[in-house]
């Protein structure tokens, strides 16, 4: 495919689409009323240009010219399109400048937002916060953005998406050492699950985690949290998770730091054990005196 | 009066030792040999049989206060000669491991084999051992995969509701909009009657007008 042939064919149209805006805005255009048709031509050939630019793999031009038809979809009222046109700029960018992809996507959001459609505009928080997340490294902004999303599907009574978002803020939370937020994040997910027939398998993973987070800030706090998540979720008593704790508990109480590197071990030897619980897991080894500072 | 009792205690243990003893021996052996055991002890278990009736002889003649003791006693011997009757039916249609041993040539007397035996076996409870914990690994696996799939279902469920919601907006929407353009057609029609009419009433009337 000839990529230099078809920016050259982009450029052009975008040529043509500037004079028929300009022309629009002329007196006599004005006068007998085609300014109208000329400025919808000129969106058409400015989405045309846009995908010939992303065929050259020209992901800067593409989303500008995106961006130009979303402004010229907001002159004719067309909210739809202009959103529409705005996350299209959004993806095209996301290749390219992340910074410019974050804003197209926030003036989408706000034009979804005003026209009611939230899950839409939730979908697109998400969006921006993997692009902080992963692009721009920016845990804070990622964590305001996915709590945006989740009020954004409770409004909308999508629960189960609303806890996937809470539950990325949570991880985050835990990694950033924001422990209280993380526990009542988790406790909150864990007891919105619990009574749901399909999801109250997942209780006792959420109860684990919550657990682990009160274990890093005091040792008391997490047996207390146990007892607590037992009385309200009494299948969590059974399960490995609650033995691993209990195990844990029992070997910091004694300051017995081989003890709890071979429950983790068990543990981990069923099934392994992710990033995010064995760092969690390693803070909490730390606090045993007299530790050599790793999981062995 | 007790010490003939007690005379006939000792001969019934010494005579039920042996014939467990011989019972034990009866499933091992093979014909004319077994036939002569099994006859033998038959002979033994008359003997206690006799030793149990001299017994209960005995105890009649033992006075009222001490009698209670005896019958006790003599009651378990009798439970204990059932006992034996039974295990004797049994010896004689018993398997014996010899057998079983002397088909597959294996000896069983051999401290060796045993061991050999003994070393199989902890590696089969091993084998199992280490199966049963893949097999826990695969379950818990199984459980988390679940666990997802049952979390996406869920969410699938909630997207479909949505737009089963949607849907039924769209539907009310639509009925609003054909009533609308029913509304609209109905009145741009009313023009056209209009126009087609005035000029037969014009014609009418200039006809009226012009006949006075």
């Amino acid at each position: 495919m000839d990529t230099s042939g078809k920016e050259k064919e982009a450029i052009q149209l975008m040529a043509d689409a500037d004079k028929k805006v300009k022309s629009s805005g002329s007196f006599l255009g004005g006068m007998f009323g085609g300014g109208h048709h000329k400025v919808e031509d000129a969106c058409e050939m400015y989405c045309r240009a846009a995908n010939m630019f992303k065929m050259a793999k020209n992901w800067n031009a593409a989303g500008g010219a995106f961006c130009k038809a979303a402004r010229l979809h907001m002159q004719l009222q067309n909210k739809h399109d202009c959103a529409v046109s705005f996350i299209d700029a959004g993806n095209a960018y996301k290749k390219a400048d992340p910074n410019e992809a974050i804003k197209c996507l926030n003036a989408a959001i706000d034009i979804y937002a005003d026209m009611g459609r939230f899950t839409i505009a939730a979908k697109h928080h998400i969006n921006i916060a993997e692009i902080y997340e992963s692009e721009m490294v920016d845990i804070e902004k990622a964590i305001a953005h996915y709590e945006q999303a989740a009020d954004y599907y409770k409004g909308e009574e999508s629960n189960s998406s609303a806890n996937k978002c809470l539950l990325k803020v949570g991880a985050y939370c835990a990694q950033l050492e924001q422990y209280q937020k993380a526990i009542e994040i988790y406790e909150q997910v864990g007891a919105n699950v619990m009574d749901n027939p399909l999801l109250k398998y997942s209780a006792k993973e959420y109860f684990f985690k919550a657990s682990l987070c009160h274990f890093i800030v005091d040792e008391l706090n997490a047996k207390i949290a146990i007892e607590k998540y037992e009385e309200m979720f009494p299948a969590f008593s059974d399960s490995r998770e609650c033995k691993l704790l209990k195990k844990l508990l029992e070997a910091h109480e004694e300051q017995n730091s081989e003890a709890f590197t071979d429950a983790v071990k068990e543990f981990d030897s069923i099934s392994r054990l992710d990033q995010w619980h064995t760092t969690l897991l390693l803070r909490i080894k730390k606090t045993i005196q007299g530790d050599e500072g790793d999981l062995k | 009066m007790s010490s003939d009792f007690e005379t006939y205690e000792q001969d019934f243990g010494t005579i039920t030792a042996d014939v467990t003893n011989k019972i034990g021996r009866i499933p091992k052996l093979n014909g004319e040999e077994k036939t002569q055991l099994v006859l033998n002890v038959d002979k033994q278990l008359e003997e206690v049989r006799e030793l149990l009736e001299q017994m209960d002889l005995e105890v009649r003649e033992i006075p009222v206060q001490s009698r209670a003791m005896y019958n006790s006693r003599l009651k378990s011997y009798k439970q204990e000669m059932d006992k034996l009757e039974k295990d004797f039916k049994r010896s004689r249609i018993a398997y014996s491991d010899e057998v079983r041993n002397e088909l597959l040539g294996e000896d069983a007397g051999s401290s060796e084999n045993q061991r050999a035996h003994l070393l199989d076996n902890t590696e089969r409870l091993e084998r199992s051992s280490r199966r049963l914990e893949a097999g826990y690994q695969i379950a818990v696996e199984t459980e988390q995969v679940g666990q997802e799939i049952l979390s996406n279902l869920h969410s699938d469920r909630e997207k479909i509701q949505r737009a089963r919601e949607r849907l039924r907006e769209t539907d009310a929407n639509l009925g609003k909009s054909s009533r609308i353009l029913t509304g609209m057609l109905r009145r741009s029609n009313f023009p056209k009657v209009e126009t087609s009419l005035m000029p037969r009433i014009y014609f009418n009337l200039i006809i009226v007008l012009d006949s006075r």
